[in-house]
């Protein structure tokens, strides 16, 4: 039931690594181990390809009795849990795993819709993609969720579900935001990973590359604005004087820095 | 004992038992009616004398020998009131023509067939202020009030207890107007609401009571039964289209990260990217699909929400993809609504103008009763009128120009709007856009139909 596809990042890099990601391989020292929970051989398969193409260590595990396994063994940075599972499904095992750690899930799912994504955030998956997705976008999303894991920031600011700043709300499960009001305000996708990026790190100065890195932008479509223009867009929508910026300020040469104090829960 | 436990179950033993009872109480009312009515009548008349009396005495005292006989006569006639009076003296203008031929004296004018009656009406005429006068034989005459006349008009015994009888029926009829409204009308009433709710609503089906007299019980049970068929039907076509789409999933995701693997990197070749598009589209398939099957309408809370950050958000994310689209109207307007739903409707509106027109402008309007009204202009070919009512249904697609692009869906937008319109209570219509497109018209109430529903709770 279980296969075990552990393979040295540099071993994979004769397959044709894929280039856009290469300068950020360098960066990390040893390679993440990722562990796939998905039922489908094919798929896992492929996956445990493209993971360790890109620099990862990747074991897949066909049910959660494999997983456990495999976690049990420790050493692992990562969970991808597929939703749909023989016997013991991806919402319980998210349950059950975060119950007793703080491991980052990102869950697999077909369902794609509202509903079952907020159920999956809820429930404490840090992160989710809908089937069928882009090896790329698994990627980059697991990049951005290890960074953010990694970074300094407490804990309990990656998990947070919500964040209040300056009498605003933003509900990250449900991708949400509301004014002081209580009214609200709608933003575009990126936008709200920016925001939210902004909530995880506040008082921190924040490179443009960062803030592309923490928000897996890149995958929003052929045509992608650059950071500046989405904060620009946000600080329309929640900054008084959009000109004279507050809430987010501009550093010079540095990037973006998040004043307000957040409160994360 | 409980007053059902006596009542007959069934709408014709009720009926049967309404109109037995309320026979029996005109019946009763009548007789109670009549009872009092004809006492108090009997009460209220003199004491009935008619022209046999009147001659019986007159020949009695005709019949006398002595004047004392006639004044016994007289006294006895008056103990039993009528008041008879003995006269000596005619007055001299009096006529003694008789019978009377003009002025006729009621009751006299037919003989009664008594004998000596043919002298008495000889002798009878009209004295002065209503009395009649019958000479005697003797000499003198007897002077008698004239008797009552009978009653010429509609007779009292006969007005009285009709209007008793109307007045039962209508209080039968009433009474059975309101059981009718009761126990028939108003089950009926309930049966048609839930026959209409049936297929509409994922689980906002109502069940009908079932109570109420016999039959409308067995109407209630088969129309649930029905209703569960139907539910399990609609369940059963949801499920295997859920299930199909999200089935087609997996091997979509294969066919997906294997044509990823034919050619990984920048330099992707044309058969890559045709599979990849490809991919796209049935993706979007099963998502529209997928949303139009699951009705959010019922699981989504209402908020309040900034509909002009809405609407420019959905306009730059297709500006973004390098579509002209573009927002009109106010910085800030507050309406309580489903986010999602709303957000989604206007989307799927917004992406079909930018398929078939080349510059698409979003007008939000708050109107003075308080509504609110959305239009989506494009500069496309428009829709021809006969199609207009048939695009909002679902899989329903145009044939020709309009579909020939691969990026098409299932058909479903449209379907996907009117639904999530409808449920704000909302309309949507397609009006003609100067001087050629299509403008798509959401106008919402002015209170949200939910705005009651949560309201400030989420925080």
């Amino acid at each position: 039931m279980c296969g075990s596809y552990v393979t040295q990042s540099l071993d994979a890099r004769h397959l044709g690594a894929n280039e856009m990601l290469d300068d950020r391989l360098i960066s990390q020292p040893a390679p993440s181990h990722i562990l796939l929970v998905e039922d489908d051989p094919e798929i896992s398969r492929m996956l445990a390809d493209v993971l360790t193409e890109n620099g990862f260590a990747a074991t897949f595990a066909a049910s959660s009795r494999s997983m456990d396994l495999h976690l049990d063994k420790g050493g692992v940075d990562l969970v991808v849990l597929d939703v749909m599972l023989p016997g013991e499904n991806g919402f319980s095992i998210c349950r059950r795993l975060r119950a007793t750690s703080n491991i980052p899930i990102i869950m697999l799912t077909a369902l794609g819709e509202e509903v079952d994504r907020i159920v999956g955030l809820e429930i404490g998956a840090d992160d989710y993609i809908t089937k069928p997705f882009s090896s790329r976008e698994l990627i980059a999303r697991i990049r951005a969720l290890l960074r953010r894991a990694q970074g300094d920031q407490p804990r309990s600011a990656r998990l947070a579900k919500t964040f209040h700043f300056a009498g605003w709300r933003l509900e990250a499960s449900s991708r949400q935001l509301f004014n002081p009001d209580g009214v609200r305000i709608s933003l575009t996708s990126a936008e709200l990973d920016l925001l939210a990026a902004f909530c995880r790190n506040p008082g921190r100065i924040l490179s443009r590359d960062q803030l592309l890195e923490l928000t897996h932008s890149g995958l929003a479509g052929p045509i992608v604005r650059s950071i500046d223009v989405h904060v620009s867009r946000i600080r329309q929508k929640i900054e008084l004087d959009p000109q004279e910026a507050t809430l987010i300020k501009t550093v010079r040469l540095g990037g973006y820095v998040f004043t307000p104090n957040v409160e994360a829960r | 004992m409980r007053l059902g436990a006596i009542l007959p179950r069934t709408i014709a033993g009720q009926i049967t038992g309404l109109i037995v009872l309320s026979v029996a109480m005109a019946f009763l009312l009548n007789f109670v009616a009549l009872f009092f009515f004809i006492a108090s009548d009997r009460d209220r008349r003199p004491p009935p004398f008619g022209p046999f009396q009147i001659i019986t005495i007159a020949r009695l005292a005709d019949a006398s020998r002595s004047e004392e006989e006639i004044s016994a006569l007289v006294a006895s006639a008056r103990r039993i009131g009528i008041a008879v009076n003995r006269t000596q003296n005619i007055p001299p203008s009096d006529k003694l023509v008789m019978p009377p031929e003009r002025a006729r004296i009621p009751f006299f004018d037919r003989p009664a067939g008594l004998p000596g009656m043919e002298r008495f009406q000889k002798n009878i005429s009209l004295g002065a202020n209503n009395t009649i006068r019958i000479q005697l034989r003797r000499g003198g005459a007897l002077i008698f009030p004239l008797p009552p006349e009978p009653h010429r008009g509609f007779p009292g015994f006969i007005l009285f207890p009709v209007l008793y009888v109307l007045s039962t029926i209508a209080v039968i009829l009433v009474g059975l107007s309101l059981y009718a409204a009761r126990s028939i009308i108003s089950p009926l009433s309930a049966f048609a609401a839930a026959a209409r709710a049936v297929g509409r609503t994922a689980d906002g089906d109502q069940i009908v009571p079932e109570r109420g007299p016999q039959e409308i019980v067995q109407v209630a049970r088969a129309l649930n039964g029905m209703r569960d068929r139907i539910r399990a039907l609609l369940d059963e076509r949801t499920s295997m289209l859920t299930a199909i789409s999200h089935d087609l999933r997996t091997p979509l995701t294969r066919i997906k990260l294997r044509a990823e693997r034919i050619s990984p990197g920048p330099e992707k070749n044309t058969a890559t990217e045709g599979i990849l598009s490809d991919i796209a589209q049935m993706e979007q398939m099963l998502t529209e699909t997928l949303r139009y099957l699951r009705d959010d309408a019922q699981s989504e809370p209402s908020l309040r929400v900034d509909l002009p950050s809405m609407l420019e958000t959905i306009c730059i994310q297709l500006a973004d993809l390098g579509k002209s689209v573009a927002y009109e109207g106010p910085k800030t307007l507050v309406y309580c609504c489903q986010a999602g739903g709303i957000t989604r409707a206007i989307s799927n509106l917004v992406e079909n103008a930018v398929k078939h027109g080349t510059r698409v402008l979003v007008t939000l309007k708050s109107l003075a009763d308080g509504s609110i009204q959305i239009d989506v202009d494009d500069d496309g070919p428009g829709i021809p009128y006969p199609l207009r009512k048939r695009v909002f249904e679902p899989f329903f697609k145009i044939d020709s120009a309009r579909t020939s692009k691969r990026t098409e869906g299932f058909g479903l937008g449209l379907s996907i709007a009117r639904n999530v319109v409808e449920a704000h209570q909302g309309q949507i219509e397609l009006l003609d856009c100067a001087p050629h497109g299509l403008r798509v018209r959401i106008c919402l109430p002015a209170e949200g139909p939910l705005a009651a529903l949560r309201f400030g709770d989420n925080s």
